[in-house]
């Protein structure tokens, strides 16, 4: 019952778009769903599974923690949105389709974490390209139509392999279960493959296609291109959505249909595929971020370095799924501070450009705090979360022996520090290269400043219930990755 | 017969998706592609009543009504509506364009033999050829460079896709087909209203012309 009243408050948030008043609207509406998000982790953490809709909707620790991230930011992008849009001068037509957008936006991104069906899920993981694309070309200058179309056709295509894997994988399990829509069901393919009713080699070829489609929509390497784009072009409150939520949505996909293969006692090349594509996204996107000129384009790359570290992380197994799980929850709210804070330096000063923006601390010094510390929490400096959540992945990769994968990703991180510390120092100090204060409205500050405390409590103190369901995904829901 | 009717409709569908390729219009392009539709909605018909299931049949009226008639109409009115110039721009001429798509089929011939994904519905050549039109659909998407025959290339990759489907596992389950055709209809969409978008701001849609993020 919850689930369906989760989905459907992001439907009823559609429809309240089209009202005057839309933005309170979606700040209620997400508040509530924020409220029905915490029960449904408190019934989880009590019952454990729990099931809607015959079956096809359920919700696991895996599902609660994206549940929990999704709308804890989405609540938090529609208090931020409300000073955005007006200081970016939206007008009322435009503010009306980007609410109607982001709460389609949700709905599809809820709707991956809660389904257990993978057709449903890939319906769902589809409709977040189709109702992103629009929001990326928002402003509708030639480089965001240009990110926007460029999103559509790499994600398009990416997902379109997806849908080819889940196929494969409907083969491989059909001729022992039958052609009926449960089969795909995660209860009833996890039950297969552990009673060995599935044909190995085409789950493997189905695993092949399903990490390259999700590893698409995820911004692993080489299939990344679509992201640093996409991420900059966008207004940055679904900048925030796109890194801190959708990223993990498809990851949590492909880490699903990785444990269904693990189950049938293919541990190894799950591993092997999730550690080779995770170790040269982090690279890459350290090579990358090194020569970028643009802000929000260097954030985007660090986020395709995250998630290089969530899937190699997972690769490594055990102690390391709970590592990729905290750092999963951990990267999305100090992504979206990032973003929220270069959001309000772009809204300011109207330039993204790294060369042209000197001297922050003067002309805007609380943002300039907070991207400065910001800056350190994303690099994985002590005290924050992401500190923490880095030196698990690693000590689980030590534990493993993943030495190659440690040392390259660790070369990776190096340079990530070396290319953010680099470009963030230039901005925040010097001479400033605009005059007078150009610090923005309290309200616009709200959001990141609770970010940045959700950020550093999250680095001293781990509270329970989280602990207890990364404990869960660990051992329960991902135990065969 | 009535299988073996099925597998001459399906390798019909192969033959439209090497129309495309080998189209130099726009129009000719969008035409192969309705053509292709019919006749896997005609191919799944068959299927449906080989096999007696009821569901391909609302698959087979899906395929028929948003892929053989919405969608085509659609791309033309779009295409109409610009006024572009209608001459399909390729980076590999067509004469070897075509040429790699026989090399396409008889490589997934080689690919299904080696993983041995034989069909289990209809006969041997069903997987192989769809897999050769996905692949087909890939490089069309690859070589061709206007923005609406990207579209095409990826609708005719979506359509291998759906061959392999009804000749592996019957289909998709009823809804998730659904939702897949909803989703490739406003995909459809949308991807028209970008490319109308950008003939307006670049006044074309040529995609070499998208260049402002390279590298």
């Amino acid at each position: 019952m919850e689930l369906i009243v989760l989905l459907f408050i992001p439907l009823l948030g559609m429809v309240a778009s089209f009202l005057p008043k839309r933005e309170y609207a979606f700040l209620v509406l997400s508040g509530i769903d924020l409220g029905i998000g915490v029960e449904i982790c408190r019934k989880v953490l009590e019952e454990g599974r729990i099931f809607a809709l015959s079956n096809y909707l359920f919700a696991d620790s895996l599902s609660v923690l994206l549940i929990l991230i999704i709308t804890v930011l989405s609540f938090l992008a529609g208090i931020y949105s409300i000073p955005y849009l007006s200081a970016e001068n939206v007008n009322e037509k435009a503010k009306s389709k980007f609410y109607f957008l982001i709460n389609a936006f949700i709905f599809s991104m809820l709707l991956t974490a809660v389904s257990n069906n993978l057709g449903i899920l890939w319906v769902g993981i589809e409709a977040t390209t189709l109702s992103t694309a629009f929001l990326v070309s928002f402003y509708k200058n030639p480089p965001s139509l240009e990110a926007g179309w460029k999103y559509l056709i790499i994600c398009s295509v990416g997902i379109a392999f997806a849908l080819f894997g889940i196929v494969i994988l409907f083969f491989s399990v059909a001729p022992y279960l039958g052609y009926e829509a449960d089969v795909l069901n995660w209860t009833n393919l996890m039950s297969a493959a552990t009673s060995n009713k599935i044909n190995i080699n085409l789950a493997k070829l189905a695993f092949a296609f399903a990490l390259i489609g999700f590893g698409t929509k995820m911004g692993l390497a080489p299939m990344h291109t679509w992201l640093p784009d996409a991420h900059s072009q966008a207004p940055s409150p679904v900048s925030a959505l796109l890194s801190g939520v959708l990223l993990n949505c498809a990851a949590a996909s492909i880490l699903r249909i990785g444990n269904v293969l693990g189950a049938t006692g293919e541990k190894e090349i799950v591993s092997n595929l999730l550690i080779f594509f995770g170790t040269l996204s982090v690279f890459l996107a350290g090579l990358f971020l090194l020569k970028q000129k643009d802000y929000k384009r260097m954030f985007a790359f660090s986020s395709m370095e995250h998630m290089g570290l969530i899937a190699m992380s997972s690769g490594f197994g055990g102690m390391g799924i709970f590592a990729a799980m905290f750092h999963m929850l951990n990267h999305a709210f100090t992504k979206s501070l990032l973003f929220m804070s270069a959001g309000n330096v772009l809204c300011s000063l109207h330039t993204r450009e790294i060369e042209k923006i000197r001297g922050l601390f003067k002309t805007m010094p609380i943002t300039a705090f907070l991207l400065g510390l910001g800056t350190l929490a994303i690099t994985g400096t002590p005290p924050f979360n992401i500190f923490s959540s880095e030196f698990l992945i690693i000590t689980s990769g030590f534990v493993t022996h993943h030495l190659w994968a440690v040392g390259i990703a660790l070369a990776g991180l190096t340079m990530v520090f070396a290319g953010l510390g680099f470009h963030v120092t230039k901005m925040l100090f010097g001479e400033p290269s605009f005059e007078g204060n150009r610090e923005v409205s309290f309200i616009q500050l709200l959001t990141p400043v609770i970010l940045l405390i959700i950020v550093l409590v999250g680095g001293i103190y781990m509270c329970q219930p989280v602990e207890e369901l990364l404990n869960d995904i660990q051992n329960n829901v991902l135990r065969f990755v | 017969m009535e299988v073996k009717l099925a597998e001459f409709f399906i390798a019909l569908a192969v033959f439209f998706s090497i129309t495309i390729v080998a189209s130099n219009r726009l129009f000719l392009g969008i035409k192969s592609y309705a053509l292709q539709s019919l006749s896997i909605a005609a191919a799944t018909t068959l299927i449906a009543s080989i096999e007696n299931i009821s569901h391909l049949f609302v698959s087979a009226l899906l395929m028929l009504i948003v892929k053989a008639c919405i969608i085509p109409l659609l791309l033309f009115y779009v295409t109409k509506k610009l006024n572009i110039q209608r001459k399909i721009e390729t980076n590999v001429t067509i004469f070897d364009s075509v040429i790699f798509c026989a090399l396409i089929v008889v490589f997934s011939y080689f690919l299904v033999a080696k993983f041995n994904l034989s069909s289990r519905v209809l006969g041997f050549n069903v997987i192989p050829l769809s897999i050769s039109v996905i692949i087909i659909g890939l490089f069309i998407m690859v070589t061709r460079r206007k923005a609406i025959t990207q579209i095409l290339g990826f609708l005719t990759l979506e359509n291998g896709i759906f061959m392999a489907e009804i000749a592996s596992t019957h289909g998709m389950p009823v809804f998730v087909e659904l939702g897949i055709f909803m989703d490739v209809l406003i995909g459809v969409i949308i991807a028209g209203i970008f490319v109308y978008r950008m003939s307006e701001t670049f006044n074309d849609i040529d995609t070499e012309k998208l260049t402002s993020f390279k590298e």
